[in-house]
């Protein structure tokens, strides 16, 4: 997973549970609790983004809320070419994918293809 | 309206780099032009679609239920567009986590081609990153551009097969050929990359975007820090699997 590595290559640690967990925490990541506030406010349409988006430019600068929201937006755009299209799982992701949807349950949350 | 002028976020008082907002007003300009299967209006009604869907009171009640299937009903429709083109809009853009090959089939038993289906895929996604990029900074989202006249090239590549997707792909060694310089040659190019292959035009918006909001997919597998953005490989990723996971996209 490329969290992970990425996280490893700058000698950090980063915890994937953190990607599908309820509550919001960096995860070994700098800023990430705030990174997570953000992209949850922006996907939920009934919430308010303003906050998240305030206590991440006060914690890190708007250079940062930039690059989260281009991320964002980006991976709006991926996913939903993936789901829409139906594209298959890549030879590599699948061992990978299943040591990691059983570490945060995302079999639990269903797979839906 | 000109895409200069849709895509400008400095009212926001936030610098955007300028690399993001100028890919931005190509692909904005591109949505306003004749596409390969349907003209620069249908563009423009298909993009109207993606934000009629997110006050849809159907798409809401549907994204509630255990299937998606399971609620009948009237979209919010923005107008202009066939019923089925509708569904599948809104279906793309409130819950894509739940789309299967019967939403495929739906739509091109409904009429629609399936190249068409990949060219609205195309549309719904542009319209939800400009937005999404645009609420997650504060800005408004940009207006639609207008739609320019002409007709669509219809051209249908022959090198498209099935490849098990829902609708027919170009296989990497093919479209990484220079004649077609689909995909960067020798590179990773993940299965997602070439989803839309069946409209070659789509691919190059994307690749496009990509290299601006995110990186290439020759740099996605490799330890590619990018030198001149204030974000490091960590919360990119960080971001983009907390977005995959909202979006209940587990590919």
């Amino acid at each position: 997973m490329a969290l992970r590595a990425s996280s490893k290559k700058s000698g950090g640690d980063a915890d994937i549970t953190v990607i599908t967990s309820d509550a919001a925490s960096d995860g070994g990541v700098l800023h990430g609790k705030l990174l997570i506030e953000l992209v949850d406010a922006v996907i939920d349409a009934s919430a308010d983004p303003a906050p998240a988006r305030a206590a991440l430019v006060a914690a890190a600068g708007p250079g940062l809320l930039v690059e989260a929201a281009a991320v964002l937006g980006m991976f709006h755009w991926n996913d939903r070419v993936a789901d829409a299209t139906g594209a298959p799982l890549d030879d590599f992701h699948i061992a990978i994918r299943l040591k990691v949807g059983e570490k945060m349950g995302l079999d639990a949350r269903g797979v839906a293809r | 309206m000109a895409s200069s002028e849709a895509i400008d976020y400095r009212s926001t008082g936030i610098a955007v780099r300028e690399d993001i907002v100028a890919s931005q007003r190509r692909a904005w300009d591109s949505l306003a032009a004749p596409g390969t299967w349907w003209t620069g209006a249908e563009r423009v009604a298909l993009a109207r679609e993606v934000r009629a869907a997110r006050s849809c009171a159907l798409c809401a009640e549907r994204k509630a239920a255990l299937s998606p299937y399971a609620v009948r009903g009237a979209h919010a429709a923005a107008g202009g567009l066939a019923p089925a083109v509708v569904d599948a809009v809104h279906r793309v853009t409130t819950d894509p986590g739940r789309l299967t090959r019967r939403f495929a089939d739906d739509v091109i038993a409904a009429g629609a081609s399936d190249a068409q289906l990949v060219e609205l895929i195309g549309v719904v996604c542009l319209v939800t990153l400009v937005d999404g990029f645009a609420r997650a900074i504060g800005a408004d989202a940009p207006a639609l551009p207008d739609p320019l006249s002409g007709e669509p090239t219809r051209v249908r590549p022959d090198e498209a097969i099935d490849e098990g997707y829902f609708v027919p792909t170009i296989p990497y060694a093919i479209g990484a050929r220079p004649d077609l310089a689909l995909f960067d040659p020798d590179a990773f190019v993940p299965n997602v990359g070439r989803g839309l292959s069946l409209v070659p035009a789509a691919v190059r918006t994307a690749r496009d975007l990509m290299a601006a909001h995110y990186m290439t997919y020759a740099q996605v597998v490799t330890d590619w820090e990018a030198p001149d953005r204030p974000i490091d490989r960590s919360q990119i990723e960080l971001v983009a699997a907390r977005t995959s996971a909202k979006n209940d996209c587990f590919y």
